[in-house]
């Protein structure tokens, strides 16, 4: 599966070192301001939509049926005379907690088989994993998060572990080659010299050295879940209604693309907005 | 070069196998009974027992597997639970228009693509480049169905260029009506096209700044043959391999856009499968689709070994 990755100008930065330099490079670059201004926002938006949404989500109101941006309705109004601008700032919740709860359980998952498959390499164990991930990475992904969710059933939770299925080879590989390069380097010798036992030597001494890369592809493997969750909600896999999901919101409203636009394209604004902020914040982290 | 390519599909059985085991256990490895899944939590044990045997779901998980890959390998997939057709039957309807759907994809994103990402890798920075810039990240942050439905208001509704029933898919061949693949295609060559410009962009900066262009120029050969002769084609050949290696991100594309748009491809076949609880179509649509990549990946790669005469194959 390709990570999302905004294409980039080649502008180099100059290297640095210490963390209040390295900060402030950080914010030098006008689109990581952007990227972090962004995710901020939406994260904002997203905790807080209890207090900041100016309707509750589901409530209704028949004699507004698809009334049109105003004062009162900034997004306008669905068929169902519900405000569009509550329902998408509390779709926040579940596009965020699914794609941050999936990339970090594809994180751990894959960090821990990338681990064993390195450590033991070359042993059958690593053969398994290996050749069980590399099957996951030729199935279409999109088409693998649809399959599982629906074996698992239609649901959030269930969306979230499709999701971090198709993200967990990605890590087990990335994880398991820095594995490869650091096992036989003296100080995880000297451990084993020690008297530790493999957990010890696994988690204590290799772990650290080679979580950074797994990471970075964390940071950026963010938005392409936000993408994969919305496909998810759009074909009605995601979160169920009466629960605002993004993707649902387009799918669920797709006859009124002529009558009442933003029903569609403010949700999908919303989309668009959170990968493109949480992708730079990716990026500009990964450039440092 | 044919050692090669013979060792090459000989790998490829082993992963097609596995794949299949995987498509296999994601129906049977999960907790719960499918048989209570398809008909409900208040359906009765009598049903739940018929339909288990139905599906041989009484079987030990060995034997159903077993079985499962022998009538695999015979080309039989089981049988639709709702249309009462062989799986297979509704694969080899659907087929076609998931490849015509995806050719033309491939072809837009190509006539997109290669022009522009040439040009913004030989002129960085110009308004080719910003061009490439654009497109792509509107590929990368937008879904695909977000695409779909912002080119369907366009055309539709404020250009007036195509009518809604014009581009309404009624199952017909791509050349038979051809404008009921055009705004699919192009939906989907979008997400292709932006990453496409990118690698040539960078392939073609790399080629651009090589000695032997350099020679080409300093023979006095005119800018524009040295872009097109030399330059282009010799970022083809990794645009072409980058295009296949996207095959999978193609198909996930095909399943929301053949819904969007109606095409009853094979990405409609598992989005209709799974709302139907059809168990056996899904598994066998997913398998299908992909023993498809698998297989484009095999002639990517043996494409790749026939063009550049440079790499030896171990």
């Amino acid at each position: 599966m390709a990570t999302a990755r905004l294409p980039q100008s080649d502008e180099t930065h100059n290297a640095g070192y210490g963390p209040q330099r390295a900060v402030r490079q950080f914010f030098h670059r006008p689109m990581n301001v952007v990227g972090v201004v962004l995710t901020v926002g939406i994260l904002t938006l997203g905790l807080g939509a209890r207090w900041i949404a100016p309707y509750q989500p589901d409530a209704a109101n028949f004699s507004l049926s698809l009334a049109l941006p105003s004062i009162h309705h900034w997004l306008g109004t669905d068929a169902l005379g519900r405000d569009v601008l509550s329902r998408i700032i509390y779709g926040t919740n579940s596009s965020l907690l699914a794609s941050f709860g999936a990339v970090l359980l594809a994180f751990v998952g894959g960090s821990v088989i990338g681990l064993v498959a390195g450590y033991w390499h070359n042993s059958l164990i690593d053969e398994i994993l290996m050749r069980i991930m590399d099957a996951i990475l030729v199935l279409p992904p999109l088409v693998l998060a649809v399959a599982l969710t629906f074996v698992l059933g239609p649901g959030l939770a269930n969306a979230v572990v499709a999701i971090a299925v198709i993200f967990s080879p990605q890590f087990a590989r990335v994880v398991r080659s820095k594995v490869l390069t650091v096992r036989t380097l003296p100080f995880v010798e000297a451990a084993r010299a020690a008297g530790s036992g493999h957990g010890r030597i696994l988690f204590r001494h290799v772990l650290p050295s080679v979580v950074q890369p797994a990471i970075a592809l964390a940071t950026l493997n963010i938005g392409s879940a936000i993408i994969v969750q919305a496909s998810l909600a759009y074909l009605g896999l995601g979160l169920q209604p009466p629960n605002p999901s993004w993707g649902f919101m387009v799918s669920s409203n797709i006859n009124y693309l002529s009558q009442a636009p933003w029903l569609i394209f403010g949700p999908s604004i919303a989309i668009a907005l959170s990968v493109f902020g949480i992708t730079l914040v990716g990026q500009g982290l990964q450039g440092q | 070069m044919v050692q090669y390519l013979v060792r090459r599909i000989l790998l490829s059985i082993p992963t097609a196998l596995l794949v299949a085991t995987i498509v296999f256990s994601l129906v049977h490895l999960v907790p719960g009974n499918p048989a209570v899944v398809i008909l409900g939590v208040q359906a009765s044990p009598q049903d739940v027992r018929t339909l288990d045997q139905q599906l041989h779901l009484n079987l030990p998980l060995w034997r159903q597997y077993i079985d499962w890959l022998g009538q695999l390998m015979q080309g039989n997939l089981g049988s639709s639970m709702i249309f009462k057709e062989p799986v297979t039957a509704l694969l080899v309807q659907s087929l076609p228009r998931t490849v015509e759907l995806s050719l033309v994809a491939l072809v837009l994103a190509g006539a997109i693509g290669i022009p522009i990402g040439v040009l913004a890798g030989y002129r960085p920075h110009s308004i080719w480049d910003r061009l490439s810039l654009g497109l792509s990240t509107m590929g990368v942050v937008l879904p695909g169905f977000v695409i779909a439905l912002l080119f369907i208001y366009l055309f539709t509704y404020k250009l007036h260029w195509l009518a809604i029933a014009g581009i309404a898919h009624t199952g017909t061949a791509v050349w038979v009506n051809p404008l009921a693949y055009s705004v699919p295609g192009l939906t989907l060559a979008i997400g292709l096209a932006g990453p496409l410009m990118r690698v040539l962009r960078g392939e073609v900066m790399a080629v651009a700044s090589s000695d032997y262009t350099r020679t080409m120029r300093m023979m006095g050969i005119s800018e524009r043959r040295v872009l097109w002769k030399w330059v282009f084609k010799n970022a083809l050949i990794p645009a072409i391999t980058f295009l296949g290696t996207q095959l999978g991100l193609l198909m996930g594309g095909v399943v929301i856009i053949e819904n969007i748009f109606s095409i009853p491809g094979m990405g409609n076949l598992i989005v209709t499968g799974i709302f139907n609880k059809d168990y056996p179509v899904v598994q066998g649509a997913v398998l299908a689709m992909a023993f498809m990549v698998i297989v484009v990946n095999l002639l990517v790669d043996a494409m790749y070994a026939v063009i550049d005469p440079r790499i030896s194959y171990r």
